[in-house]
């Protein structure tokens, strides 16, 4: 049966992100709140850049890459809605939480801000000489291939619960 | 090739072009191979991404998105000058200079006996056109069961390269399967490409640097600005390039054509003796509608096409020489009456200069495990690329409508759908090439369609029928009912087989051109 227009609202019981219990919750941390500016500011752009190159290679990656992710963020602006720029900020917080949010977010939404940004930095990464022996085809064994496809889905798993909160 | 024949026969030849090119991108491609170039130079972003990172895909995935920052010219000022809206066909156009023929896939296969004839074309005439087209252009391929459907009878091919390791097993598991396969229609070899492997008239071999879609410098493999560049240094040729033809109209002694600047907006008048239009079918399309100012559609024949990435386990994590090409490394037909009439093609390639971000997104893995589980796929992956032919039908068609947006002030529309039955023949001849693929131990992991228009292959929409009826080409190539303008591209052809189509047009183009200075 539809709802009259005088109903009451249904109540929904899903847990809600409070923006000010998640300041709050930062302060107690002594973290800023996320929310307080803009994602694109160019230190958040380099420390983007470190967490997500260091993520993608397993080590800190040169600053002629950091440089190279900073002036592609200029060149190709990627819109980042809402929800994208609060995973952003809590990946930048949980640097070990980015694989499962990158590996949820492969399944759930992959055309989001978040994996048009990661794929922005791999692109960067494998043009880089220091770095472009992890991209090129050949080495690499089966354990570490069955190994990553493995954690691929356990990261995912991980991953889909923090999409769907954050 | 028309404006060579031309010039060759000492007529005096202009020619309107597009004209756009690269002069950015192509200095930067060092004078080194793929694997030296990505592990030592500082600077590969610029060629690989591009200096706007344009070449990484962070939208729709388009026709034509493979192109690389250095080949991203072709596309240049297309979107402006040749407008086209349609929900149903996805082609690739180019103002480049010499045209789509700045990125082709070199790809050489001469139509058999039977589909020149659906094609309406003239046997013993294409069969010297062709000859004439392989030497100026060069062609290397092999001996083996592909042949009868590439160059065939065709002479002075030059030796083919060293496939790739992986194609290499797949080309010996053929040898072991040969008889299985071809009585299933299946016939394996490698590609004929218009790649040198033998120095021709000043032009070098392949040297395997695996640069090949990044840079001309060698000059191994035909682009239509060498032949350009040649003609130009002759004094009966003039280019006047960085122009769009909008139409013509023939007049007491001659035809006058009018076109735009592309530069500068201006409208310019070019007047002749005669005219060869090949500005490629959907381009010539527009002129023809424009210039018989009115509003009938016109037929249109495209290959359907897909791809199939297709693993080879036993090449899992396996060694990637530094040397090799990233062109096409065998050619598989399906020829399942064995008369070389109805025949579908698959080019394989293996996958290493476009890079692995293209291929990153694709994977539903987090992007670090996907790039450790491609590093580990990368050489056992084959790309099979599904040519079928294509014949007239009801619903595919071309139309002009207005734009007063436009700067020719129309735009084509394209309105492209195959029937059923089609479609029912060609997924299961897709699933005869998956088959025959398993069976050489290559396993196809998805079928991906780019959409219809996405095999660049294009013709069929003034066909030859000699009724001298309007929007309908002579058997010459002249467009019906003008005296002095002939259609030298894939217009007239009324069947297109699946085969590599380029080789067929420039033969026609150097018919048309011959037929056209005898008339």
């Amino acid at each position: 049966m539809p709802l009259a227009a005088t109903d009451p609202p249904a109540r929904d019981w899903r847990w809600r992100r409070d923006p000010h219990i998640v300041a709050s919750m930062n302060l107690l941390r002594g973290q800023p709140d996320a929310g307080s500016k803009s994602p694109d500011e160019p230190a958040d752009v380099r420390r983007e850049a470190e967490v997500f190159g260091c993520y993608l290679v397993g080590s800190p990656i040169s600053p002629a890459a950091v440089d190279l992710y900073d002036r592609a963020s200029r060149v190709r602006t990627i819109p980042v809605p809402p929800s994208d720029a609060r995973l952003i900020a809590f990946m930048l917080r949980n640097r070990r939480l980015v694989g499962p949010i990158d590996g949820a977010l492969a399944l759930v939404r992959p055309q989001s801000a978040v994996r048009k940004k990661l794929l922005l930095m791999a692109a960067i990464l494998e043009t880089r000489p220091e770095h472009a022996h992890l991209f090129l085809p050949g080495g690499g064994s089966a354990i570490g291939a069955v190994f990553a496809g493995v954690r691929g889905v356990l990261r995912a798993l991980v991953g889909l619960p923090l999409v769907r909160l954050i | 090739m028309a404006a060579q024949t031309l010039v060759e026969s000492g007529r005096t030849v202009l020619m309107l072009d597009g004209g756009q090119r690269d002069d950015h991108y192509g200095p930067l491609v060092p004078a080194t191979d793929f694997v030296t170039a990505r592990t030592t130079d500082p600077d590969q972003h610029r060629y690989l991404l591009g200096d706007r990172f344009e070449a990484v895909p962070l939208g729709e995935v388009r026709t034509g998105a493979q192109l690389t920052p250095p080949r991203q010219f072709i596309t240049e000022q297309v979107a402006k000058y040749l407008p086209l809206r349609s929900t149903s066909f996805f082609p690739l156009e180019s103002l480049a200079l010499g045209g789509l023929g700045s990125g082709w896939g070199l790809g050489c296969c001469r139509f058999s006996d039977q589909e020149l004839a659906q094609a309406g074309l003239p046997l013993p005439a294409m069969k010297a056109a062709y000859a004439v087209v392989a030497n100026r252009i060069g062609i290397s391929g092999a001996d083996d069961d592909a042949r009868p459907y590439t160059t065939a009878d065709l002479e002075g091919i030059q030796p083919t390269f060293t496939p790739d390791p992986t194609t290499a097993l797949l080309l010996r598991r053929y040898q072991r399967r040969r008889g299985q396969l071809r009585q299933q229609g299946f016939h394996l070899g490698r590609p004929a490409l218009a790649l040198l492997t033998e120095p021709k008239n000043g032009r070098q071999p392949t040297s395997g640097r695996d640069l090949d879609f990044y840079s001309d410098t060698e000059q191994a493999a035909y682009r239509p600005w060498i032949t350009i560049e040649a003609l130009r240094r002759q004094a009966n040729f003039r280019y006047h390039g960085g122009v769009l033809v909008v139409r013509f109209r023939e007049v007491e002694d001659g035809v006058e054509v009018d076109a735009i600047d592309i530069d500068r907006g201006e409208s310019l008048t070019f007047r002749a003796g005669r005219l060869l239009l090949a500005p490629g079918v959907l381009g010539t399309a527009r002129i023809v509608l424009r210039s018989f100012g009115c509003g009938d559609t016109l037929p249109l024949l495209c290959n359907p096409y897909c791809y199939v990435p297709c693993a080879v386990p036993s090449r899992l994590g396996g060694e990637v020489p530094r040397s090799g090409t990233g062109f096409a490394q065998a050619a598989m037909f399906h020829d399942p009456g064995g008369r070389n009439e109805d025949v579908a093609m698959a080019s394989i390639y293996g996958y290493r200069q476009l890079m692995m971000f293209r291929l990153l997104r694709e994977a539903p893995l987090a992007f670090q495990d996907a790039r450790i589980l491609f590093r580990y796929l990368l050489p056992a992956l084959l790309i099979m690329g599904i040519h079928h032919p294509d014949a007239t039908a009801a619903g595919k068609s071309l139309a002009l409508e207005p734009d007063p947006s436009s700067p020719t002030g129309d735009r084509l529309t394209a309105d492209c759908r195959l029937d059923d039955q089609t479609v029912r023949r060609n997924t299961e001849r897709e699933r005869g090439f998956f088959r025959a693929m398993r069976s050489l131990g290559a396993w196809p992991i998805k079928r991906v369609d780019p959409g219809y228009g996405a095999s660049i292959h294009f013709a069929g929409s003034l066909p030859f029928d000699g009724s001298g009826l309007p929007f309908s080409l002579h058997a010459n190539g002249r467009l019906a009912p003008t005296t002095r303008t002939f259609i030298a591209d894939g217009s007239g052809f009324r069947f297109l087989p699946a085969k590599s189509l380029t080789l067929s047009l420039m033969a026609n183009a150097h018919l048309v051109a011959t037929q056209a200075l005898h008339e």
